[in-house]
């Protein structure tokens, strides 16, 4: 997640993710009473968010020996931000009444949760491991 | 307040575990039925953050901390990838067999691991183009 930074700066990835995860609370939320509306709304803030993350294009890196970002960081870094909005917006409209957790919603809610508990699970193996090194 | 963040190792622990915290409160209450309860920790947690962060002295985050969420995070994609390489085609061949129905959660689970690796390939593309 850290890295992301390197190549965007934390505003950029964090504008892109927050962008991209008001598009999905606003699919999730809006999926049974405005499908259209909702499928709208998701592709304008996507489209927003790459425009966002395309546009600016990344900080050249200072110096040698700087840690470069990965494909698979920035991939995990995006999620993890349009996470952070999207499952508190989630639970927020559950609880005032305008969403209901469904089969599909669940799943989707359940597979998050696991992929960032088994990076979770990596981080702290390659932390104990660059302690020993 | 100064004294707790002076060690970045402090900080970054006080980061980590109030990330967690809001992460386990959001899911947890909303299981038990008291959304707004988890949202208000969620929310709490993640100002908790913000404040820990903007009070540090030091860099939080060294180069070292950044060579293990990357290799975490590869770890993790190459374990999802080939799980799924395994499981989606077996389930596939279940289904047509007749032994497995597609259920929503199942689908959206195979639906989300799909867009996490178009993610990921746009990634690619995106990094390999720059370079």
């Amino acid at each position: 997640m850290a890295t992301t930074k390197d190549t965007h700066g934390p505003n950029v990835s964090a504008g892109a993710g927050v962008l991209f995860g008001a598009g999905a609370a606003a699919l999730g939320v809006l999926s049974a009473s405005r499908p259209l509306v909702g499928v709208a709304l998701y592709l304008v803030a996507a489209a927003a968010s790459l425009v966002l993350w395309y546009g600016a294009g990344p900080e050249p890196p200072v110096g040698g020996g700087v840690a470069e970002a990965s494909p698979a960081d920035a991939t995990l870094g995006s999620l993890g931000v349009a996470s952070a909005v999207v499952f508190p917006a989630l639970v927020a409209a559950d609880g005032l009444g305008y969403f209901t957790w469904t089969g599909l919603t669940t799943g989707i809610a359940l597979t998050v949760a696991g992929v960032y508990l088994v990076f979770g699970g990596f981080s702290l193996l390659e932390l104990v491991r660059s302690r020993e090194r | 307040m100064s004294g707790l963040l002076d060690r970045p190792s402090r900080a970054r622990r006080l980061v980590g575990g109030l990330t967690v915290l809001g992460g386990v409160a959001l899911a947890g209450f909303t299981v038990l039925e008291r959304p707004l309860v988890g949202v208000g920790v969620y929310v709490a947690t993640m100002l908790g953050v913000v404040v820990v962060r903007s009070q540090a002295t030091a860099p939080m985050f060294d180069e070292r901390d950044e060579t293990v969420s990357r290799e975490a995070a590869q770890w993790t994609l190459t374990l999802f990838g080939l799980g799924s390489a395994g499981v989606f085609p077996a389930l596939t061949v279940a289904w047509g067999v007749g032994l497995f129905e597609w259920e929503p959660w199942s689908t959206a689970i195979a639906l989300f691991v799909a867009v996490l690796f178009l993610t990921y390939g746009a990634f690619l593309v995106v990094f390999n183009w720059r370079r």
